[in-house]
Order: structure tokens, then sequence, then C-alpha cells
């Protein structure tokens, strides 16, 4: 543990019951033996239907650091921020902290709907560690952050959900522990939120203080950590610079993709869905590997009851995570220039110069009906999209746009 | 560990009492910060209690009355025979309702308020104190609305006022802190099973009846023993005595239950310390 380690863990283990009656059961053992302190903790082995919710982790927060956590939901993510915020005990292994602990694990906890959000404010902010005084002396401040000065004395059961998570961000922001800990609050709100949300973080560890991020949004994490840890089933699988973590966690899906039968909205057309598509695909005009920068085929294959007139058909590009939207091409809009032949067809075209830097990309497809403008079938939306990984040369100014969060490249005649 | 989100803070799965030390320190300096904290959840709890209601305070009062008026009413219509009291009955009714009122309060605040928390305990780290402490509050102003109406009472329908009245508080701590040393030992097993909540009501309406609230203990063996051995009684004639008449009838077995009491409070504190982490785990989730 060197000096500016703020937290230091060591093999942690945790462990739980799915079964309701036996968790409960557990507790009171789990209770009796913590009042006989000379007896050995019993707490390596698991007792029937019992799991480790985190098994083994390890890991360090040097202080100034933000450290993100990924993982799919189940893998451990809200029970590791417990244990460093104190709630619970660990089973085995061992918690360092050097320094005061804040955590953000759900806004508005503890808020009494009864009461005005003015009088939420002073509990709230009294359970979460301020004194009266700061409380009465940031009052002001905490209402106009909010954004909600016009409500502050209505009972916060007339809130709506997201002035509730305005008030709650309101005072949780004006909590300044050495650690932060955040579960996944920081995708709740309209976009103005969220940015102020962010950029609250960023002035935060800017300040100096140490963050720990749990969350699914990948662009959030990219944005403020340095680091990521990958929880999958109680273990780190993973840990690294953050695009490398994020990158290995969507491969871990990918994989999964594949092992999964794919869902789709039916295997064959029929007289609600007259046509359905097989597969979309994005393959490099030459070569095997998908380019930044290169040229391109689509393709969507289809199969269709009868003939079709009149149609629609495009691609949209999204991130990995499939959160963002990209870009698009749609052909024959909105009037219907295409139709799908009876039987397996192809539509096809050419993306000239792949502007999308290198990483994990999803393909969605789209065959519409030019008379009512509706989709008549969709790939990728309700059913798993085509993922594609874009490579590029690599490069120092290639990575910083990748580190910064670019997505595609922008074509720029720079004046000399 | 659990020595909450202060400077340097080590959790690991050794029993607490392993550094005995450590721990007395983390209660001491836990009691101390928790003594805002308290006061403002006392403040919301009052404010929000009778918010939607009418009545408001009045229902502090309106139970014991009620109680009072009907064991009266249930006397003089010689429904039930009491048997002798020393002091008319109405009076001694008054009095013993609102004594077990308050310890009944007293008795399940602990639990009543840590339930109704269990969403934050999952969120927040707090000191836990907080709760009880505010639990006690409450319990205390409910007690004191009580106190002040049946003093007034006292004036109105001119009863002399002993001049022990002034030692009374000191019954009222140990009924009260009784009420809530149980309480406190109820909670690590209450909040996992209902059973506790649903038994404590079970419980309190048969202890009302071997309690002497209503009527007098009896005297004579075996029906005695069980006044004798019920811890409640000797807190609550001493304190209606101490009331009333002035004239204490049970006073060793007041003192060694008081003293009992201080001893098994503090231990009730070290058991609900040690039990919270497990039981937030056992909470969990959402």
């Amino acid at each position: 543990m060197t000096r500016n380690t703020i937290i230091n863990v060591d093999n942690l283990s945790k462990k739980f019951s799915k079964d309701l009656k036996r968790s409960l059961w557990y507790g009171v053992q789990d209770f009796t033996s913590e009042l006989i302190p000379w007896q050995r903790a019993g707490g390596s082995k698991l007792r029937p239907k019992e799991f480790w919710a985190l098994n083994g982790i390890s890991f360090d927060l040097h202080s100034g650091e933000a450290l993100g956590v990924i993982g799919p939901n189940g893998g451990g993510k809200s029970t590791l921020l417990k244990l460093l915020y104190g709630l619970v005990k660990p089973d085995q292994g061992r918690i360092t902290i050097n320094g005061r602990v804040g955590a953000l694990i759900e806004l508005g906890a503890g808020f009494n709907p009864i009461l005005t959000g003015r009088e939420n404010v002073q509990v709230n902010a009294a359970l979460l560690g301020l004194t009266k005084k700061q409380v009465n002396a940031r009052m002001d401040e905490i209402i106009e952050f909010s954004g909600i000065r016009d409500f502050i004395d209505t009972p916060v059961q007339y809130y709506s959900s997201g002035m509730w998570v305005r008030l709650g961000f309101a005072i949780a922001s004006h909590i300044k522990p050495d650690i932060l800990l955040v579960d996944e609050i920081l995708a709740v709100g309209d976009m103005a939120f969220q940015r102020k949300s962010l950029q609250h973080m960023h002035q935060y560890l800017h300040d100096g203080g140490s963050l720990v991020i749990v969350s699914h949004n990948m662009f959030l994490l990219q944005a403020i950590c340095n680091r990521c840890l990958l929880l999958d089933q109680g273990q780190v699988t993973y840990a690294g610079a953050t695009v490398d973590v994020v990158n290995k966690y969507f491969e871990r899906n990918q994989d999964k993709e594949k092992d999964t039968p794919r869902l789709r909205m039916g295997n064959q057309p029929n007289d609600d869905n007259p046509v359905i598509i097989d597969k979309v695909a994005i393959t490099p005009s030459q070569g095997e590997e998908i380019y930044s920068g290169q040229s391109m085929t689509v393709m969507l294959n289809y199969n269709a009851l009868k003939e079709i007139n009149d149609v629609y058909w495009g691609f949209s590009i999204w991130t990995g995570d499939q959160w963002v939207r990209i870009a698009s091409g749609y052909s024959g809009y909105p009037n219907g220039s295409h139709k799908v032949t009876e039987g397996k067809g192809r539509l096809r075209c050419t993306i000239p110069n792949l502007p999308l830097v290198a990483g994990q990309y999803a393909l969605r497809g789209i065959i519409g009906d030019g008379k009512t403008k509706m989709p008549l079938v969709l790939f990728g939306w309700e059913d798993a999209a085509e993922f594609f990984t874009v490579k590029s040369v690599a490069s120092e100014l290639d990575n910083l746009y990748r580190l910064s969060g670019n997505l595609v490249n922008l074509e720029v005649e720079w004046d000399t | 560990m659990m020595a909450s989100p202060y400077n340097r803070a080590v959790y690991d799965a050794e029993p607490q009492l392993r550094r005995p030390l450590l721990f007395l320190r983390g209660m001491f300096s836990d009691i101390r910060s928790s003594r805002e904290l308290a006061w403002i959840l006392l403040m919301r709890n009052l404010r929000s209690q009778y918010r939607k209601s009418i009545l408001g305070y009045v229902w502090a009062v309106l139970p014991t009355l009620v109680t009072t008026l009907i064991w009266v009413f249930l006397n003089q219509a010689n429904v039930m025979n009491v048997g002798e009291t020393d002091i008319p009955y109405p009076v001694y009714v008054l009095v013993g309702t609102m004594l077990w009122q308050g310890f009944v309060d007293a008795l399940n605040s602990p639990l009543r308020q840590v339930t109704a928390s269990a969403s934050i305990l999952t969120k927040i780290n707090f000191p836990r104190e907080a709760l009880i402490l505010a639990g006690l509050g409450e319990t205390l102003f409910n007690f004191g609305i009580r106190l002040v109406l049946v003093l007034l009472l006292f004036v109105i329908l001119r009863i002399p006022i002993p001049s022990s009245i002034v030692m009374a508080p000191i019954g009222f701590f140990a009924l009260l802190g009784f009420g809530t040393t149980i309480g406190i030992f109820m909670i690590p097993i209450g909040i996992l099973y209902s059973d506790i909540e649903r038994a404590m009501v079970l419980l309190t309406s048969l202890w009302f009846f071997v309690t002497p609230v209503v009527y007098p203990s009896p005297t004579t063996w075996p029906a005695s023993l069980l006044a004798n051995l019920n811890p409640v009684s000797s807190l609550l004639v001493t304190s209606r005595e101490l009331m009333t008449t002035g004239n204490l009838s049970q006073v060793l077995d007041f003192s060694v239950v008081t003293i009992l009491t201080a001893i098994l409070l503090f231990m009730s504190w070290v058991v609900y310390k040690l039990a919270i982490p497990h039981i937030t785990s056992r909470l969990m989730a959402r």
C-alpha cells in the first residue's frame, strides 16, 4: 500500500443466498457468531444455496483517481460499493480506507413524501453527514442547483420523478468527501441534468476528489474514468485502461451473442410479417478486416412471402452499447422506390469512405413501406444487432480520438 | 469495522469485539455524531406524523383518555371489580394508563424506527444510533403531552399533588428506559422476521393484564408471583406513587430493576451495533 493509496481492497469476498428463508436464517447465524468474538469466523465456506456475490477481489484506488466498475447485472458491482461504503461486512478479505467516504447509491433516498422539498433537504443532507449549520448555509445554493425553486415548498410526493432526482442530486453534490462512490445515478434526468451531473463529477475530480463509479453507460465511464474493472460473476475478469476494459466488455457480450440463439421476430415470413431480414452485414470492399477510411459494402438479405412494391430500405450504425445512433443511410424514402422480390433476395450499397473511429459498433437494418412510412421489418431493434469491429492503423492521434470518445473522423481541410 | 465513514476505516470479516477498545471508541464517537441527526429525524417524524391529520396531537392523548374512561365505567357499573386502591380509582387508572402507554411506546419504537428506515440502511451510512434516539425522542414527546394533560386534570379536579412528584422523572426514565432496552434487543431478529412484531402486539396485551395498570396486583400467592416477577410492575407502581401519594411500596424492586436496566441498555446498544451490518446484508437491494 503506497502513500497515496486511498482504498486498498485485498482478496475481498461476500456471499449471498438466493433463498429468502435461508438468507434470513444465515443472517441470524452471522449475527450470533459476531457476538462470540473468540469463535473463528466461518466465512470461507458456502452454506447450502449460497453463492459468492464477490469472490477474491483485489484492487487499489489512488488519490485523485477515478475508477469505473462495469459488468453485467448481478456481477457484484453494487455489492462492492456497499462493502466499500461500510454498509455491510465482508465475509473474507479486507478493505482499508484512508479518507472520508460518501456515496450516491440512490438519489433522494429517505425522502419523506409528505414533507416539502426544503424540509427533505435538511433531513437528507443530515443523513449524508452535513451539519445543520452547513445545510442552512448552503440551502440557497442547493435549491438553485436543483432548478426547482418554485416547488421547493411543495410536498415531494407531488414531484415528478425528474424533480425528485434533481433535488436528490442537488443535495448530494454538496457533500464533498475524499472518496465518492457512485452507483448508476448519473444516467437519470434529462439531458441538461445529465450534463450538469457530469460537470459536477469533473469539478469534484479536479478539486482532488477520488471516485469509484458503477455504470452501464460506457461513454460516461470513458469520459470520467482513467481505469476500469470488469466485474463478472463476482470476479474481476479484466482490469486496465477504460477503453480496453470497455472493449473487453463488448467482446464478452459479443461472444455471448454468438453462443445464444438469436431472438427473431420469426424465422419465416408470414401474413403478418410478409418480409423478414435474415442478415445485415458490413464487409470491406477489399481485404478481410474493416479499416477506418476504406470502402465498405453494406448488405441486407431478406426473405419475402410475396413481391412488395414501393419500399424503402436503410441501415443505421450505432455505438457498441447501442446507446448512440451515429449515422444512417436510407434509400427510397419516403415514397418507396425499391421493391422486394418473392423469396430470398438482397439489397446492397457502398460506403466509399467509412468515417468511423476504431472500435466496436452495431449495425441495424430496416425495410419500410413507402405508403404508410411504417417499417415492414426491423433488424437489430427488438432482436440482436449485427456487431462489427473497426480497426485503424495505430497512431497517437487516433488513440487521442478514441480516448476522448470520438466516434467519427471528420474530413478537414486545414488552412496553412 | 463499521467505524462509519470517518478518516481511516478497516473493514474485514473478524468479529468487531476482537478489538473491544476500538469498538467502544466507535460507539461513543457515533453517539456524539448522531445527536444532531437524531434531532433532525425527530423533527421530521413529528412534523410528518400529524400533517395528514385533522385532530393532530389529540391522537397522542386520545387512547389514554378512552382507556381510562372505559375502565372507570366498567368499575362503576360493577362489571369488573378491581379491588381497593389507595387513591381515587379514576386517578389510579389515568396515571396507570398514561405510564403504561409510555412503556408500550418505548417498547415498540426501536424496531418500528429501524423497520421504517430499512430502505436508507442499505443506501446511506449514517450513525445508526440516531434512529433509536429519534424514536426515544418521539416517545418522550408523546409522553410529555399526556403528562401535561394528566397534570392539568389534577389541577382542574383539585387532586392533591405530593412534593415527591419532583422525583417522578426518575421513575419515568426507568420505565421508558426499560421499554427501550427490550425494544432494542428485539431489533436484530425483529427486522428479519415479522413474527417478532406480531408477537409483540400479543405480548403487550397480555403484559397489560399482569401489570398493575388498571387494578392493583394480587397480593396472595401464587397470583402475586406474576406481579413480583414482572419488572414493569415496580417501575410503573413506583412512578405512580411518586406522582400521587408519595408513599413508596416497592423501592428495593424498583432500584434493582433500574440498575439492571442501565446495564442491559448498554448491552442492547452493543448488540444493535454489531447486528446492523448483518441485518443490512439481508435487507440489501432496493
